[in-house]
């Protein structure tokens, strides 16, 4: 399943936008947006970080996730953007430490491995915590909320309109589609 | 604002109208008092949540971090209880201290109780007659419906008479509940839309439900009622609101027979007396017994306007009764808020057992990914939201596991049975413990009697019933020796017309003080089976025309 732009957008209207407004406001911030790059507080090596954790945590079966990612994460409210850098550089100053190298050169499997040795599956997310705490709240949790607040991340599990996308007023009318 | 300590908290001068709690009960006579030329002040003991924040408020509720009491700061050593019944009472669950009131969290169902309620003495030689019937109501109703904005259509059979349209057309059935249609006309029973306070479509400035889904605890959209939004109306038309100012007592005058001041506390550790006419206690069915039972004075030595022994008493809420199953067909139901059928028609029983009992047909499937995707595939489900133990793995392995434990297959039946007025279920002063003021903290003493459970034990019965005929397997059901509560409190100031029985008169004005009014659920007589805030609204409407008249 094939993520693109557009999809972070949707992501996103639960984040700025209400509703329908939101959701017609996201499509044309997706045409608008079309061909430009990160002009974000990001670094190009923290998006580089993000996505790569992305790659971890998803599925495997969803695909775009570095265009998913880049667009969600530069979308996300300002506070919220200042929120996840100082993580970001703490984790992958950790990384570097220990591997000597980004995470995101790191195979996906090491990259796992990177991630359960700094505790961040094992821990509870905490907004203020440890670093694999702060790790698990504001990057992993994060993405994956991005992920299944948006209707196609939430349709791996046969929900077209998820809990928190501003969406269900028609779908739960709606009968099943058998031919899935 | 929210969180504003220094802000200006002195009390006003020349109050007329001192209202004490800004939930839906004391939004709604803060804003007819205010609108027809009143000064009114309000003092809220919680803070005022930004309506601009409802959207990270939902993202909080969403991901599986801290507890759900946090969203609207409910709990700590602001809001101590304790619970001595034989049933446990999760007091803290069921209400919200903020601007606003607990409708900031509700679900927003809203049925007029019916006439039968008003008169369980009559009728069946139970409990009391309230003092006032529906008929006395019913135009209080009509305007209840037109302030909170309530969407529903005159399909119920079984609804009291009503004399205008609903303010909004109901919602449209769930595709679940268009699963039970066939089973239901099987078995002769009769569903029909349910009223609610949500906007189905565009209503008093506020956008039409788009399905958010995550009515409790928030709506982003603010298309669910909530009473901050009759707060800023009441502001509008010149009301004052003191956020975090806790009343301590309300203090009488030498003859013991007016009220003269609202004595409250502010953050900056200052205490300030609120002077005023008339005072409303409007605090919910425990804060306002408990403020009258702190309020002692050499007049009043068991609470203030307790002559009649009768402040705290009567508690009553209601279990609720639910059953799920799983169905051979997919329901794959996409998931909404709210539901949006219901059948009234167990409600006006002809013999005293069993009593009324309002059935529900549940939205259940599939309940948010969102919150298992993030715990790490610990399945957590709405009955234990308060559960946030965390598993450990994501991506594929979360994804499997949540396909294996969201069978899109479920069906859910919820059902509500009326508890009867008990004297000995009641709310107390707790003196071993103590709030953040140092106040004794209100014991709720709650127990469910045998006219409950037989109600229980019969709807449990019919629920089966149309499980049978849908062909369902029952996956799960709440114990009915230990029902949870729905959060709908009521009692404890009852009404009536006998000042050595009852707290305040049918003009909601306490028989002991002239200028003490109370509007809040605490004043019903009985709680039927029906959700309470409709018809706290509608006193709350009337309770503010008497007070106009009086002033
Ligand atoms: C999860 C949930 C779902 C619900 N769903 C429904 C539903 O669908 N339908 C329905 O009809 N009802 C429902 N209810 C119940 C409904 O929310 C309440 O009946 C209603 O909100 C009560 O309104 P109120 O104004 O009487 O009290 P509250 O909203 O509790 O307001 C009382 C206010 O008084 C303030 N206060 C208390 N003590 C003091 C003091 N000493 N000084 C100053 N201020 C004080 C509090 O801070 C609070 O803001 C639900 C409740 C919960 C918890
Ligand atoms: S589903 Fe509930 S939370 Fe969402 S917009 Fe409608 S009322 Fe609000």
């Amino acid at each position: 399943m094939e993520l693109t732009r557009r999809d972070a957008l949707y992501a996103l209207v639960m984040g700025g936008g209400i509703g329908v407004s939101g959701v017609a406001y996201a499509d044309r911030k997706a045409a608008e947006n079309e061909g430009i790059e990160n002009e974000s507080g990001f670094s190009t090596d923290q998006l580089q970080t993000v996505v790569a954790i992305a790659e971890v945590v998803y599925p495997t079966e969803v695909t775009g996730i570095a265009a998913f990612v880049k667009q969600y994460v530069t979308g996300l409210r300002p506070e919220k953007q200042a929120s996840l850098i100082p993580v970001i550089d703490a984790f992958s100053a950790h990384v570097r430490e220990i591997h000597d190298r980004p995470f995101w050169e790191l195979s996906i499997s090491d990259r796992q491995v990177a991630l359960q040795e700094l505790g961040v599956d094992r821990m509870s997310p905490d907004p203020t915590g440890t670093l694999p705490e702060r790790v698990r709240y504001h990057l992993i949790n994060q993405l994956l909320y991005g992920l299944f607040t948006a209707p196609k991340g939430s349709k791996l599990v046969g929900i077209e309109n998820p809990v928190g996308y501003p969406g269900g007023y028609q779908s739960y009318q709606t009968a099943p589609d058998v031919t899935e | 604002m929210s969180q504003n300590s220094t802000a200006d908290r002195r009390p006003s001068s020349d109050a007329d109208v001192c209202v004490v709690g800004s939930g839906v009960a004391g939004a709604l006579v803060a804003y007819t008092l205010s609108s027809r030329g009143h000064d009114v002040v309000i003092l809220e003991a919680g803070q005022r949540f930004d309506p601009g924040n409802r959207l990270e408020q939902m993202e909080q509720s969403l991901r599986p971090h801290g507890s759900l009491l946090d969203i609207w700061n409910m709990g700590g050593p602001r809001d101590q209880y304790v619970t001595s019944g034989g049933a446990y009472y999760p007091l803290n669950q069921t209400r919200v201290k903020a601007v606003g009131g607990t409708t900031l969290h509700w679900l927003g169902i809203t049925p007029r109780l019916h006439q039968k309620d008003f008169e369980m003495n009559t009728r069946y030689g139970l409990a009391a007659d309230w003092p006032i019937d529906y008929e006395d109501l019913r135009p209080y109703y009509a305007a209840a419906e037109q302030e909170m904005g309530v969407a529903g259509t005159q399909d119920n059979p079984f609804e009291p008479p009503r004399e205008t349209d609903y303010p909004m057309d109901a919602f449209p059935a769930s595709y679940s509940d268009t699963l039970f249609a066939d089973a239901c006309d099987e078995l002769e029973i009769t569903m029909h839309s349910t009223p609610q306070a949500r906007n189905s479509e565009a209503y008093d400035g506020r956008s039409q439900c788009v399905g958010f889904s995550t009515c409790i605890p928030v709506c982003p959209s603010g298309a669910k009622y909530s009473a901050d939004v009759h707060v800023r109306k009441a502001e509008a038309e010149g009301a004052r609101v003191i956020d975090r100012a806790p009343v301590q007592r309300i203090e009488h005058d030498s003859t013991g027979e007016t009220v003269d001041a609202a004595v409250y506390a502010t953050p900056s550790g200052d205490t300030y007396r609120q002077d005023a006419d008339a005072f409303v206690l409007a605090c919910g069915a425990v804060e306002t017994p408990r403020l009258l039972l702190l309020s002692e004075s050499p007049q009043y030595p068991d609470g203030l306007a307790n002559s009649s022994g009768a402040v705290g008493r009567y508690f009553m809420d209601q279990p609720i009764v639910s059953v799920t199953g799983e169905l051979e067909q997919p329901t794959n139901q996409e998931p909404i808020g709210y539901h949006t059928r219901e059948s009234h028609q167990f409600y006006d029983h002809d013999d005293p057992q069993p009593g009324s009992v309002k059935l529900v047909f549940e939205n259940v499937n599939p309940e948010s990914v969102v919150r298992p995707m993030l715990s790490g595939g610990d399945m957590t489900s709405r009955e234990n939201v308060f559960d946030f133990a965390m598993g450990d793995s994501w991506g594929d392995e979360v994804l499997d596991k949540i396909e294996s434990n969201y069978p899109n297959n479920r069906v859910r039946l919820l059902a509500n049975p009326e508890l009867l007025p008990r004297r000995e279920n009641r709310v107390t002063l707790d003196e071993s413990k103590t709030d953040d003021f140092g106040n004794p903290v209100p014991d709720v003493s709650w127990n469910i009697g045998s006219h409950a459970r037989e109600t229980m034990e019969f709807i449990r019965e019919v629920q089966y019933d149309i499980f049978d005929e849908l062909g369902a397997t029952i996956v799960s059901e709440t114990d009915l020796a230990d029902p949870p509560p729905a959060s709908h409190k009521m009692g404890t100031t009852r009404m009536g017309t006998n000042p050595e029985k009852s707290v305040v008169t049918p003009q909601l004005r306490t028989h002991d003080l002239d200028n003490l009014y109370i509007a809040s659920s605490s004043v019903f007589v009985t709680g039927g089976a029906m959700n309470p805030t409709l018809t706290i609204a509608a006193l709350a409407l009337k309770a503010g025309e008497h007070i106009d008249n009086a002033l």
